[in-house]
């Protein structure tokens, strides 16, 4: 009984499926698509009809390269037609396009050697410790009440942590990412600015020109300890008189136990001149100008630490 | 009619068409052989055969048409060639009974006319959708009295290439395993 209802259903809806389904009536289906493609407003056939021709497209380009070589082989250059003025403005308007593309790759590679270079320098600093430089875009200024941070456009899901130590050009010091960091962003607290009060201070050992060698990571300096004057690049610090700094001297971070281990021997700045202190005779004032302008940073190279712990190989003599 | 004889000769036809032609350009004009492979079909394989091969003829056509909107973005426009085949093919089919669709000659004229349809549908389009902002008609301000006498000029050059380029269709009937059904003289 149901068997036999089956089989009369499935007659009828063959009969119909095969009365609609012909191919006359499918081409004046395709037909009809093709009217209402054809007058579609425009804007609703660029997002996807340039992609169809390019797919399109894809068996058809080196056919068309062949036949290219043979339109050239049949018809040199001489044969061809001198070209009219409007060619020639449009060929000259072309030019001067691929000519500002050209130059935009141009500053591009340039920014990516750029960039190599801080990678390849930040690593020769590395002092042996297991950390593996990262670049960071500052994708914001904040020159508010904070003091200067720079937002960054990467968090913890690239491995940055609170604490975690930023540089460019390889050892040039710039600051330590703030807590309270998101996934995907953070905020980077220059060197010498910030509400911490453990960041005010920072001890540095101030270099000869001569006396640092970069590749071996050990130094042996004047121990001094820095502090951040207000609304300036520079840093202050006092030391006993005869010491021997001079202007022009390299100051690198020593081995302050508020900075992480991967900030150690970084540079701060140079000694900008060396005053006189009247009230204490035997001693001299040293001021250090920061060599890194963090409202000027466009990238810098994060030092995301592998494990924690590692000490960096910076000997100091005795404080003053 | 074999459908992977058809795609070579379509592939080949467009390829030419998009690329090749332009070694036989004189002036503004670049002949097609498109038009004299649809009036070999039209005039040879059974009508529902050769209209779908006219409109993927004349589909492949367009998705090798860029038109630009507001003058930044790539676009194809469907529809000018590919209604412009189908139109075309349907003013064919009526002849192919009365025709020598052997001699070479046929090809010429045939594809003269098979392209004066294809140019009246294509105008006909794209000055209807010059109405929309940002898609001017691809002739821009020359006009479109312009356009269709440079189509004219086209539809003559082709109808000329049409004359050898139908010969060796006709050569290269054998494999494409036509049925029987229409007439041949």
């Amino acid at each position: 009984m149901w068997g036999a209802i089956v089989a009369l259903l499935q007659r009828v809806v063959n009969r119909k499926m095969t009365r609609w389904i012909q191919p006359e009536r499918a081409l004046v289906l395709v037909s009809v698509v093709v009217c209402m493609l054809a007058l579609l407003p425009t804007r609703w056939l660029v997002p996807w009809t340039a992609d169809v021709g390019l797919i399109l497209s894809v068996p058809l380009t080196p056919l068309r390269h062949g036949a290219g070589n043979m339109v050239s082989w049949v018809r040199s250059p001489s044969v061809q037609d001198a070209p009219t003025a409007e060619t020639v403005d449009q060929l000259i308007a072309e030019r001067n396009a691929f000519r500002g593309r050209w130059h935009a790759a141009r500053l591009e590679k340039e920014k990516l050697e750029r960039q190599l270079a801080q990678l390849q320098a930040a690593q020769q600093w590395g002092l042996g410790q297991e950390w593996t430089p990262r670049l960071a875009q500052v994708v914001r200024h904040n020159p508010g009440r904070s003091g200067g941070v720079l937002s960054l456009n990467i968090g913890t899901r690239q491995g940055v942590r609170a604490g975690t130590v930023a540089v460019v050009d390889g050892d040039r010091l710039v600051g330590r990412i703030a807590p309270g960091l998101s996934a995907l962003s953070s905020v980077l607290v220059p060197l010498g600015v910030g509400d911490d009060p453990a960041q005010h201070d920072v001890q540095a050992l101030v270099l000869s020109p001569t006396n640092e060698d970069p590749q071996q990571g050990s130094y042996s300096g004047q121990p001094i300890r820095l502090t951040p004057t207000a609304k300036s690049n520079e840093f202050v610090g006092v030391l006993e008189r005869g010491r021997g700094v001079t202007p022009g001297d390299i100051v690198r971070l020593g081995s302050d136990p508020a900075w992480h281990t991967t900030a150690w021997g970084m540079l701060i700045g140079t000694v900008d001149r060396v005053e006189d202190i009247p009230e204490q005779p035997l001693r001299e004032r040293i001021v250090v100008r920061r060599d890194v302008q963090p409202n000027r940073l466009y990238s810098v190279t994060l030092k995301i630490e592998k494990e924690a712990g590692v000490r960096a190989s910076v000997s100091e003599e005795q404080a003053p | 009619m074999r459908l992977g004889v058809f795609v070579i000769f379509l592939v080949v036809a467009i390829v030419v068409d998009t690329r090749f032609m332009e070694a036989l350009r004189i002036g503004p004009v670049i002949p097609s052989i498109a038009g004299t492979l649809a009036v070999f079909l039209v005039l040879s394989a059974p009508r529902q055969s050769a209209l779908w091969a006219c409109l993927a003829l004349g589909l492949l056509l367009d998705f090798s048409d860029v038109a630009l909107f507001d003058g930044v973005y790539p676009y194809h426009l469907i529809g000018p060639y590919t209604l412009g085949f189908l139109f075309g093919a349907n003013l064919i089919l009526p002849m192919r009974a009365m025709v020598f669709s052997r001699n070479p000659l046929t090809f010429g004229l045939l594809t003269f006319f098979f392209l004066l349809g294809v140019t009246i549908v294509y105008l006909a389009l794209w000055q209807v959708r010059g109405f929309y902002d940002g898609s001017p008609p691809p002739w821009g301000d020359g006009g479109v009295f312009n356009e269709l006498g440079r189509r004219l000029l086209w539809s003559l050059y082709s109808g000329l290439i049409a004359i050898p380029v139908g010969w060796m269709l006709v050569r290269s009937a054998p494999i494409w395993g036509f049925a029987g059904g229409t007439v041949r003289r």
